[in-house]
């Protein structure tokens, strides 16, 4: 029964989303072009370079890498993340969804997800031709199994990026502006990820450290699953390494959330 | 004596926005700096990514590592221009404008309309972003091993001038385009990811890709050319195939300014 609003609250959006359908798609295909630039650049490295193996990958492995890791920031890496949420904040209209049988949080959680789930379906039209022009040049999932764990982890993902925008636009309770941080958060989030180039090309210092970061899990986490690279003992750390990272950003988001209502003042109402 | 004037009546309005502009961003301290760390953290960013790659090959398609910064350093500096000024007003600020009905206010202002919404809004997180551009020619010019002469680099600067114009165009056909569409706001954000690409050196590139970036999507106008210029690489045919399509873009987007002009029936009630 609970459920069921949040079901109508993702239709709903997914209608609104249809409105503007244009918007979304130029966008996406805006991340697409960037991913076929990238393809051409590591198609280029390994022609021109004398290495038939960089940082681990192969021809094959960086352009499936790439792909992939295309596909993924496709309903990710979207600009605008947590704008509705600081501007309900900020112009008084989470007071109106105060009022209302239902959890605001759990709303733009619902909103959130119909998005991502829009963009990757817009994408992966796009990106199923793209996949099929490169068809003899990409490496299959090493076994049903890492398709699945690609899937499983990509959704984790989605809950960690959602967190993450979450917890800096309710700052817009002590805020009038939130984008700064916002900002940036993706920055480092485009870099950090593994999205542009897999993390095992940075020195070991750097890899280090953003390791120890949940950006890992947008994009570099997935896509070495996808190829086979972790063993069962690495799969599992990620796995309980995500769940850690969940668990700190549900913590934080209910403690911030709470102090942040006792300091809302419903203003522009 | 006249041109002098409206020169001048230009500027002074120039500096009177940019002076509400800044007012406006510092009303949010706190966000206004961590927009403006995450702007400087993403310049540097671009460098990093470079040299993760660095690590691994020897050569980027013939360009070193200090010819690559060359051009990171060109591409930043080009970022910057277009984004301070023109691109935002144009990609998103206008078409809200003409959504919200408010344009119709500009056309009865003294004052050329488009120049107004190409300069509204000046965006200063990305003025103070200038440390690590102006560092990085610090860097190029010091320690870069490069040898570069007055005409090398007036060259330089006249075809930076000229992508700017080039780009400036690109933007007024898109805000232009603006006065039939709902929303293009997805246009803006497609050529966000489209200029992305202008980081690569375009030249290292073959085959199709190469043929779109130099002609169909010349990219190769923001940053490249003027790196060739400078690197006394620069194909003479190409430097007249530049200066005759960012003419041709510039001026056609004039033409096209003024008819959507025209043709504009309002919007607001």
């Amino acid at each position: 029964m609970q459920l069921r609003k949040y079901v109508s609250i993702f239709k709903l959006t997914w209608q609104q989303y249809l409105a503007y359908r244009l918007n979304l798609f130029l966008e996406v295909f805006g991340g697409i072009f960037q991913t076929l630039i990238t393809v051409a650049v590591w198609t280029l490295l390994f022609r021109f370079g004398s290495a038939q193996v960089i940082a681990g990958f192969s021809q094959p492995e960086m352009i499936t890498y790439v792909l992939g890791g295309g596909v993924i920031s496709s309903f990710l890496l979207l600009h605008r993340q947590g704008d509705d949420i600081s501007d309900d904040i900020n112009k008084g209209g989470l007071s109106a969804w105060l009022a209302k049988p239902v959890s605001p949080n759990l709303m733009w959680l619902a909103k959130d997800m119909c998005r991502k789930y829009f963009t990757f379906f817009i994408g992966l039209f796009a990106y199923a031709v793209i996949f099929w022009f490169f068809a003899g040049r990409l490496v299959p999932p090493v076994s049903v199994f890492a398709a699945f764990l690609l899937l499983f982890f990509t959704l984790l993902a989605a809950l960690i990026h959602f967190g993450l925008f979450y917890i800096f636009s309710i700052m817009a309770f002590w805020f009038d502006q939130t984008w700064g941080p916002r900002t940036l958060l993706r920055v480092i989030m485009e870099l950090a990820s593994g999205i542009l180039l897999p993390l095992s090309l940075f020195p070991a210092g750097w890899l280090q450290f953003l390791n120890l970061l949940p950006f890992k899990f947008f994009a570099y986490v997935p896509m070495q699953l996808y190829l086979g690279n972790f063993s069962a003992t690495e799969i599992a750390i990620e796995f309980l390494t995500a769940v850690a990272w969940l668990l700190i950003i549900f913590s934080v988001s209910v403690v911030l959330w709470r102090r942040g209502m006792k300091v809302y003042s419903a203003s522009g109402i | 004596m006249k041109f002098f004037r409206k020169f001048f009546k230009y500027l002074h309005v120039f500096q009177v926005m940019a002076k509400v502009s800044l007012m406006v961003n510092i009303s949010s301290r706190g966000t206004f700096f961590i927009g403006v760390f995450a702007k400087m953290l993403r310049a540097i960013l671009v460098v990093v990514f470079f040299q993760a790659i660095f690590f691994h090959v020897k050569s980027f398609a013939g360009w070193d590592f200090n010819e690559i910064l060359l051009l990171t350093t060109i591409y930043l500096t080009f970022e910057v221009i277009v984004i301070i000024t023109f691109h935002r007003n144009l990609a998103y600020w206008f078409p809200d404008l003409l959504l919200r009905g408010e344009f119709d206010l500009t056309l009865i202002r003294p004052i050329s309309p488009l120049f107004f919404v190409s300069f509204r809004i000046i965006d200063w997180f990305d003025v103070t972003s200038l440390p690590p551009v102006i560092f990085l020619w610090w860097y190029v010019f010091t320690q870069g091993g490069f040898v570069f002469t007055a005409f090398d680099f007036t060259l330089f600067l006249l075809f930076l001038f000229l992508g700017v114009m080039f780009y400036f165009g690109l933007m007024i056909f898109l805000a232009g385009v603006a006065f039939w569409t709902v929303n293009p706001q997805g246009v803006g954000r497609l050529m966000e990811r489209v200029f992305m690409a202008a980081k690569y050196p375009v030249s290292a590139f073959t085959g199709h890709v190469r043929t779109v970036l130099l002609f169909i999507l010349p990219v190769s106008l923001f940053a490249t050319l003027p790196a060739e210029i400078l690197l006394h690489r620069s194909d003479p045919w190409y430097l007249i195939f530049a200066f005759v399509i960012a003419c041709a873009v510039f001026f056609g987007s004039l033409l096209f300014w003024k008819f959507a002009i025209k043709h504009y029936s309002s919007a607001s009630n």
